[in-house]
C-alpha cells in the first residue's frame, strides 16, 4: 500500500492519504484494532519514508518563501523553518476519529486528526447527526514565528536549495524584501494582528506566524528553539473576524483562540531541528572540520574583510573575529563559560546620518554610519543578526524581554542560539529611563553577565538560559557589563567595505560557523604551564609596584586562548597559542594603557 | 436510601445539615475522608469514594438529593432579622405543601435549596501540575496547585430562571445547567392548555436564583515548569462561597472537577474541539512566605543524615560560591548570614535583631560582586543592588501608581522586597550619604518609616544586609590606615556585626592554587574535587530552610563564657587603643554580633542549644575578620620583613647589608626575600642601597615615622 502514493500526491494532499491509510486499516475488518490503539497507522512514519531524503525534504513548499499564506492551497504539505516563541498553550482536545452511520445502517470510522475543519463532504446532515463513538485525543499547541534575525543570504540559501518554486513564480528579491503575510505597514492591520506582531521579538517587522499544532508526546522541544515542522497547512479563519468578534476578548477567550484566527496553523506530521549554528549551508554531509592550512589562509583573508569596516584597524578587527568564534560550551552549577562580550570604544563621534527622519524613531535599525559599515559586515557573515541601537526612546519603549499579562508577549531578545546583536551606544543620550527601560537595561545585562533571560510572568519570573552573541560600540568605555574592552585606532578614513566574491563570503561562513561547535582541550602540561606563567607575573608585578593580574583577567585570557586556537584550526591549546593570545591582549592593553 | 441516618453520618453534618435549615450556615463541605473512613469501617461497597473522585459531577447531584431529603425542619422560626429571599421561600414550601401531591409544577429543587455543597478531596491526595493534566482526567477531582494571575470580577450566575405568564399569572421556573441557555417562550401550566391560548413568558429577575459566579486563572509554579518551557495556565470556575477566597499572585491549592465544553467559537460556531476548566470544591490557601519551601521527606531525610556530618559546617561553607576559590572564612560568615541569628521580640514591643550583616571590603577584582551575586540568588528572597544605582528611596520604597488600575500602590525598594531574606549592596561607598543614613534604621530596628504622598507607614524590613565596598583610594593603600582606607562613618560601621577586608595579595602558593583552580576549570569544565563534593544550590537553600526553624537557646554556662571573653575584648582594645592600633570599636553590639553568630552556628549544627566550641567559632571569625584590618600589611611575609629591618635602624640611618642579612635568615626569611624589599622600598623612596650594594641607607626618617602614625 506504501507505494501507491507519489511524493507530489503526498504534498498535494496529504489528509486524503492519512485518511485512506486510516480507513484502508479501520474497515479491513480489523476493528480491534482501531478501537484499542489509537492510530492504526503511523501516518508519521510514512510521510518520513517518503520524505527520507534531504532532496524529497526541499519539493515541499516552505511557509518561510512566501509573502502570503494564501498562495499556497489549503491542506497541502507544507515546511515551516521556526523558532518556537511559547510553549505555554497546552493541550488542546479533539476528536481524532469518529463514527458515521448512514441511512443504510451501515457504520463507518472516519478520521479527524491533522485538520481544523469538520468536512462533511459526502454525507447529508442526518448523517452528522449520528455521529457516535468519538474518539478524542490531545495535541500540544506551539506559537512559532518566523527564526527572527534571520539575515538576508542566510534565506536566500535556503530558497535556492527549494526546487519546488518555479523561477518564475515570484520574484527572489520581491520576496526578501516582504517575506510575511503580516505586513505591519498596510494600513489596515487590525488590533488581532498586532497582538500577534507583539508575539514577535523585533517590533514592526514582517515574519510569518503559526500555531503549530504536534501531535506526539515530546518535551524536547523547547523555547527558542529552531525547527523546521513539516505538516498540513490550515488557513486563517479570516473571514469570521470582521463581525462583532472584537468584543470577544473578554476574559474568558483564551489566547490561542484569538490567534487561530488570524494566523494560519500547522498540523505537524513529523519535524526536524536544525543545526544549532542556523547556517544553511552546512548540512549533514558537510565536513565538520577545518584544516589548519584552510584556516590560517582564512583566516587573515576574514580579519582583513572585518578591518575594512573599522578603518583598517587589524586588531580591532581580530578581536571581533574572535568574539564571533564564542560560544557557552559549558553550564554547570552557576558557572557559565565560553562567554565573550566585546565592547569597541573610542569610535568617531557625530556619525549619525538621517538624523531628521524621526519618524523610524522606534525602529531597531543603525542610524550611525559607523554602525551601519560594521553591521553590514556581521549580516553577510553570520546567518542571525540583528541591530540593537540603544537610543532612550527604544529603550523605554520597546520590551527587551518577553513578558506576559495574559498572554506571553515576545521581547527584543528572546532570539534562538547563535543570533548575534550589535549594540550601538553611540547614539545614546542624557535622559530619564523609564521602567520599561530599566528592566530592559537589567534584562540586557542579565545576558551579559550570565547569558540567562528573565521572562516577566505575573508573579513570577522564570529564567531560560540563552547563547546571545553581544558587541557593543561605545565612544568611551561601555556602561554595560563587557568581558573585553578595546579602543578603536583607525588607519585610514576610507569608508568603502572590502568587495569579497560570493564564493569568499561562502567560505568564512562556514568558517565561523563550523569552528563554533568545535571541541577544543586544554592540555595537562599547557595548564600547568599557564599556572607557573600566571604565578611569575603575578610575582613581576608585585616586585614591580603594577596592578596585580586578577583571577578575572586569567579567565579572559583561557576564554580568549580557546578562540584563538579555534581561529587557527587547532583542537587543543599550545603554547605558542598561549604566548599569541598573551601577545594579543598584552596589545589591548596597551591600547587602553595609551587612551588613560 | 434507607441509610440509618443517625448511625451512619457522623454528628457533625447533621448539625450542619440543621444550621443550614435554621438559615445560619449556606455551605456544606462532605469530606471525602470521613466517607473513606467509612467505607474502611466495611458499612458500603468498597469503591466508593474512587467513585466520587472518577465520576464527581454526577455523584454532588447525588448527594444534594440526600441532603434535601435529610434535611430537618427549621427550629428556628423565620423573622423579620431574616432575608427576603429566604422568607419568600418560605411562602414557596408552604405553597408546596398545600399543592396536591399528584400535581406536576413543584419548585424545582435547586431554587428551594439554600446552600451549596462541595467535596473535599482526601488529603492524602497530592496536588497536580497543570501540565499533568491531561483529557484522562475529565470528570474527576482533581487538585491542581498553582499561583493565581488574574481574577475576574463576581458576577450573578442564574441559576434558576423564573417566569411569569401574561395570561394565567403562573410562576414557571427553568433550571440552567449549562453556559447558555434558551428562554421558555410559551406558558406550559395547564390553565394555558386548557384554554387553548398561547401564554407568553416574561422573565422575573426577582424570581431567579442566582449564585455568585467568578473566574479565576491560576498558573504554574517555577518549580513545576520543564527547564525551557513556558509556564501553562488554566481557567477555574467558582461558584457561591468560594468566590472571592483567592486574590492575584496566591499559592494555592485548587480541588475541582475537570471539566470539558464543546469549544464556543465565534458565532456560536460549535467545532470539534473542547474547552477544559476546573470547577472549583475545595481551596487550600498554601503559605505565602517564601521560605517555606516544598520538602519532600526525600530532601528532609538527606538534610537530617547531612546534619549528622561533624564536617557540615565547612563542607556548607566550601559550597558557598563555589567557581570563587579560596576566601573560607568571609564564606563561613557568609554561610552564618544565610542562617542568621534568631530574632526575639519583647513582650513591650522592643524587639532583638537576629539577622547579620557582614560588609566586605577590598581591592578591585577580589571576587566581592560574585560573591554578593552569589548569596542574592541563593537567599530565598535575595535582592541585589549597587549602591551608585539606588538613592535612598529605592533601597527604601516608593509610591507608584499601578499602570493597570491607576492606583496609588506603596512600592517596597529593595530592602523592603528582601524582608525576611537578604539585601546584598555593591559599591556601598558610592552611595551618596544621605541615602546611606536611610539604611541605618533598617540595620539596628529593622523598618523603615516612610510618610509620603499623604501615607505614613511603618514597613517591616527584617533584612540582613550585605555590603561590598571599595576603599577610599579604589585600591586599599597599605601605607594609610585601615580607619583612612574604609572612609564610611563609625556609626555605620559598627552596625556591621563583620566587617572583612579582602586585599588582593601575592602569595605565591596561593596564587598558584588559584592558577591551578581556574586552568581546571578551563580545562575539565568543572570544578576541581576539593576532597568532599559541593552542595547543589537547590540543597543548601533546603538546609537553610531547616536551619532557619530552629531556635537555639543560650545556656547559663556558655552565657558565662561569653560574657567573660567579651570583657577580655573590651580589655584587649583598651590596650590596643593605648599602642594606637585599634581601627574598630569594640562595644556592646559586639556582645551581640558574638551571640548571633553563635546561634547561627548553632542552627547550622541544627541543635536547640548554643555550645561552647560555637561561641568560640563565632568569636574566632570575628578576630579574623579585625585582623585583616590591623595586620594587612604585617601579616605579609614581606611586611614582617620590613618591620624587622626597620627596627634595625632605631638609632641610625645606615647599616652593613650584611648585618641586616644576619638578622633576617635567623628570623627565617631567605636571602631573595631581603633583596625583594630592599627593591620594593626603594621605589618608594623609603631606603637606599649604596652602589656596591654594601651598605642600605635610611631616606627621610622622619616623614617615614609621621606615615606609620
Amino acid at each position: 500500500m506504501a507505494s501507491t502514493f507519489s511524493r507530489f500526491e503526498c504534498i498535494e494532499k496529504p489528509l486524503d492519504i492519512a485518511k485512506y491509510l486510516f480507513e484502508l486499516e479501520s474497515n479491513s475488518g480489523n476493528q480491534m484494532a482501531v478501537d484499542q490503539a489509537d492510530e492504526p497507522v503511523d501516518i508519521p512514519a510514512y510521510f518520513k519514508t517518503i520524505f527520507a531524503s534531504e532532496e524529497s525534504v526541499n519539493q515541499i513548499p516552505s511557509l518561510n518563501d512566501v509573502s502570503n499564506v494564501y498562495d499556497i492551497p489549503q491542506n497541502t504539505l507544507i515546511r515551516f523553518r521556526s523558532m518556537i516563541q511559547n510553549t505555554g498553550f497546552g493541550h488542546e482536545v479533539f476528536v481524532s476519529s469518529y463514527e458515521i452511520i448512514n441511512r443504510d445502517g451501515v457504520k463507518q470510522r472516519k478520521f479527524h486528526k491533522y485538520s481544523d475543519e469538520i468536512i462533511f463532504k459526502d454525507e447529508n446532515l442526518n448523517d452528522m447527526l449520528e455521529c457516535i463513538n468519538n474518539k478524542f485525543s490531545e495535541r500540544q499547541l506551539f506559537y512559532c514565528t518566523s527564526v527572527p534575525g534571520e539575515t538576508s543570504w542566510a534565506k536566500q540559501v535556503y530558497r535556492q536549495q527549494n526546487r519546488f518554486q518555479s523561477s518564475s513564480e515570484t520574484d527572489i528579491e520581491d520576496i526578501v524584501i516582504s517575506t510575511a503575510n503580516i505586513n505591519l505597514n498596510n494600513e489596515k492591520v487590525n488590533i488581532d494582528l498586532k497582538e500577534v506582531a507583539s508575539k514577535y521579538p523585533f517590533p514592526k517587522e514582517s515574519h510569518m506566524a503559526a500555531i503549530v499544532k504536534i501531535y506526539e508526546k515530546d518535551d524536547s522541544l523547547k523555547v527558542t528553539d529552531v525547527v523546521e515542522f513539516i505538516g498540513v497547512l490550515n488557513h486563517p479563519r479570516k473571514e469570521a473576524k470582521n463581525t462583532n468578534e472584537l468584543q470577544c476578548k473578554e476574559f474568558n477567550v483564551s489566547c490561542e483562540n484569538t490567534a487561530s484566527y488570524c494566523i494560519p496553523s500547522v498540523h505537524v506530521i513529523f519535524y526536524r531541528k536544525l543545526h544549532p549554528t542556523g547556517n544553511p549551508l552546512i548540512s549533514s554531509t558537510t565536513n565538520l572540520l577545518v584544516s589548519p592550512n584552510d584556516a590560517m589562509h582564512i583566516r587573515s583573508a576574514l580579519i582583513h574583510y572585518i578591518a575594512s569596516a573599522f578603518g583598517g584597524d587589524d586588531l580591532v578587527a581580530e578581536f571581533v573575529l574572535l568574539q564571533l568564534l564564542s560560544r557557552i560550551h559549558l553550564r554547570q552549577n552557576g558557572l557559565t563559560l565560553g562567554k565573550f562580550v566585546l565592547n569597541i570604544s573610542n569610535l568617531p563621534c557625530n556619525n549619525i546620518v538621517n538624523e531628521n527622519t524621526q519618524s523610524h524613531h522606534l525602529c531597531l535599525e543603525h542610524n550611525n554610519s559607523f554602525a551601519k559599515r560594521v553591521a553590514s559586515i556581521l549580516a553577510s557573515l553570520l546567518p542571525k543578526y540583528h541591530d540593537l541601537p540603544l537610543t532612550l526612546s527604544t529603550l523605554n519603549e520597546i520590551f527587551y524581554f518577553p513578558h506576559s499579562n495574559n498572554d506571553l508577549d515576545s521581547g527584543v531578545l528572546q532570539v534562538s542560539q547563535g543570533t548575534w546583536f550589535l549594540v550601538d551606544e553611540t547614539v545614546l543620550k542624557e535622559g530619564k529611563l523609564g521602567d520599561i527601560g530599566v528592566r530592559n537595561l537589567k534584562a540586557l545585562n542579565d545576558i551579559m553577565d550570565h547569558q540567562k533571560l528573565n521572562y516577566m510572568f505575573p508573579f513570577n519570573n522564570y529564567e531560560f538560559n540563552t547563547d546571545i552573541g553581544i558587541i557593543i560600540l561605545s565612544n568611551a568605555k561601555t556602561f554595560l557589563s563587557y568581558d573585553c574592552n578595546i579602543p578603536l585606532i583607525q588607519k585610514s578614513e576610507n569608508t568603502t567595505i572590502l568587495d569579497v566574491s560570493e564564493d569568499m563570503l561562502n567560505q568564512f561562513r562556514n568558517y565561523i560557523s563550523i569552528l563554533r561547535y568545535i571541541d577544543f582541550n586544554i592540555p595537562e602540561d599547557i595548564s600547568d604551564y599557564i599556572q607557573a606563567d600566571y604565578v611569575a607575573q603575578r610575582q613581576n608585578a608585585s616586585r614591580n609596584g603594577t596592578p596585580l593580574m586578577t583571577q578575572q583577567d586569567l579567565m579572559l585570557l583561557l576564554n580568549l586562548s580557546r578562540f584563538v586556537g579555534l581561529s587557527f584550526g587547532s583542537l587543543k591549546l599550545t603554547k605558542e597559542l598561549w604566548d599569541y593570545t598573551k601577545k594579543l591582549d598584552e596589545a589591548r592593553r596597551h591600547r587602553i594603557n595609551q587612551k588613560a | 436510601m434507607d441509610i440509618d441516618v443517625e448511625t451512619v453520618l457522623p454528628s457533625r453534618y447533621m448539625e450542619k445539615l440543621k444550621a443550614v435549615a435554621n438559615r445560619e450556615e449556606d455551605k456544606i463541605v462532605i469530606e471525602l475522608d470521613d466517607i473513606q473512613d467509612f467505607e474502611d469501617s466495611g458499612n458500603v461497597a468498597n469503591g466508593l469514594v474512587h467513585k466520587i473522585l472518577t465520576n464527581t459531577w454526577r455523584y454532588i447531584e447525588l448527594i444534594y438529593r440526600i441532603c434535601d431529603k435529610l434535611m430537618p425542619p427549621p427550629t428556628k422560626p423565620i423573622g423579620h432579622m431574616d432575608d427576603v429571599l429566604d422568607v419568600i421561600m418560605q411562602h414557596r414550601k408552604d405553597k408546596d405543601q398545600q399543592r396536591a401531591p399528584e400535581d406536576k409544577t413543584r419548585f424545582p429543587a435547586a431554587l428551594t435549596r439554600r446552600y451549596s455543597l462541595y467535596i473535599k478531596p482526601l488529603k492524602s491526595e497530592d496536588p497536580l501540575a497543570i501540565r499533568e493534566i491531561n483529557g484522562s482526567y475529565v470528570g474527576h477531582l482533581v487538585t491542581v496547585k498553582g499561583i493565581i494571575t488574574r481574577v475576574s470580577d463576581v458576577k450573578p450566575f442564574l441559576l434558576v430562571a423564573g417566569y411569569s405568564c401574561e395570561m394565567c399569572g403562573d410562576e414557571v421556573f427553568q433550571e440552567v445547567t449549562k453556559k447558555n441557555y434558551t428562554p421558555l417562550m410559551m406558558c406550559p401550566s395547564e390553565k394555558c392548555q386548557k384554554n387553548n391560548v398561547k401564554g407568553k413568558l416574561y422573565m422575573q429577575t426577582r424570581t431567579c436564583k442566582f449564585v455568585p459566579f467568578q473566574e479565576v486563572k491560576m498558573q504554574e509554579l517555577t518549580e513545576q515548569v520543564p527547564v525551557g518551557h513556558i509556564p501553562r495556565s488554566m481557567t477555574i470556575f467558582l461558584h457561591g462561597t468560594l468566590t472571592r477566597s483567592m486574590n492575584p499572585g496566591d499559592i494555592v491549592n485548587v480541588s475541582g472537577i475537570f471539566q470539558a465544553t464543546p469549544h464556543q467559537g465565534y458565532r456560536g460556531t460549535t467545532s470539534l474541539l473542547t474547552d477544559v476548566y476546573l470547577e472549583g470544591q475545595y481551596i487550600q490557601q498554601l503559605k505565602k512566605q517564601y521560605d517555606k519551601m516544598v520538602m519532600t521527606p526525600d530532601i528532609s531525610e538527606k538534610i537530617q543524615e547531612f546534619a549528622r556530618d561533624p564536617d557540615v559546617y565547612t563542607k556548607l561553607s566550601k559550597s558557598i560560591a563555589p567557581e570563587i576559590f579560596g576566601h573560607d572564612d568571609i564564606k563561613k560568615a557568609l554561610l552564618l548570614l544565610l542562617v542568621g541569628g534568631v530574632s526575639k521580640s519583647m513582650g513591650d514591643g522592643m524587639k532583638i535583631r537576629g539577622d547579620l550583616n557582614i560588609c566586605l571590603m577590598g581591592d578591585p577584582g577580589v571576587a566581592k560582586s560574585q560573591l554578593l551575586k552569589y548569596i542574592s540568588k541563593v537567599a530565598p528572597r535575595g535582592v541585589y543592588t549597587t549602591g551608585r544605582g539606588s538613592s535612598g528611596v529605592g533601597l527604601t520604597a516608593s509610591v507608584t501608581r499601578d499602570p493597570v488600575t491607576d492606583e496609588m500602590v506603596l512600592e517596597g525598594g529593595a530592602l523592603v522586597l528582601a524582608d525576611n531574606g537578604i539585601c546584598c549592596i555593591d559599591e556601598f561607598d558610592k552611595m551618596e550619604d544621605g541615602d546611606r543614613t536611610a539604611i541605618h534604621e533598617v540595620m539596628e530596628q529593622q523598618t523603615i518609616s516612610i510618610s509620603k504622598a499623604g501615607i505614613t507607614t511603618t514597613l517591616n524590613a527584617r533584612t540582613s544586609i550585605l555590603a561590598a565596598a571599595n576603599p577610599l583610594y579604589g585600591r586599599y593603600n597599605t601605607k594609610k590606615s585601615p580607619t583612612q582606607n574604609i572612609n564610611l562613618p563609625a556609626a555605620l560601621l559598627s552596625r556591621f556585626d563583620i566587617l572583612f577586608l579582602i586585599l588582593d595579595k601575592h602569595l605565591i602558593e596561593d596564587d598558584t592554587k588559584l592558577a591551578q583552580h581556574v586552568a581546571h576549570v578551563h580545562q575539565y569544565g568543572k570544578h576541581p574535587e576539593r576532597g568532599n563534593d559541593i552542595l547543589e544550590v537547590q540543597m543548601i537553600r533546603h538546609y537553610v530552610a531547616e536551619a532557619r526553624s530552629k531556635r537555639p537557646v543560650v545556656p547559663s554556662e556558655v552565657a558565662s563564657y561569653m560574657v567573660s571573653s567579651y570583657v577580655q575584648m573590651r580589655q584587649d582594645q583598651a590596650d590596643a587603643m593605648a599602642r594606637k592600633q585599634e581601627h574598630t570599636y569594640t562595644s556592646a553590639r559586639s556582645l551581640l554580633a558574638v551571640i548571633r553568630l553563635s546561634q547561627a552556628l548553632a542552627r547550622v549544627h541544627l541543635r536547640d542549644e548554643v555550645m561552647r566550641q560555637d561561641v568560640a567559632e563565632a568569636l574566632r571569625l570575628l578576630n579574623v575578620s579585625k585582623e585583616s584590618l590591623n595586620d594587612s600589611d604585617d601579616n605579609l611575609p614581606t611586611g614582617r620583613l620590613f618591620h624587622i629591618v626597620k627596627n634595625l635602624f632605631k638609632d641610625t640611618d645606615s647599616l652593613p647589608l650584611d648585618d641586616i642579612k644576619d638578622e633576617v635568615l635567623s628570623k627565617g626569611f631567605s636571602d631573595e626575600q631581603l633583596m625583594d624589599i630592599i627593591q620594593e622600598y626603594s621605589v618608594m623612596d623609603i631606603w637606599e642601597l649604596d652602589e656596591t650594594s654594601t651598605t642600605l641607607k635610611l631616606l627621610n626618617r622622619n616623614d617615614n615615622e609621621d606615615e606609620e602614625l
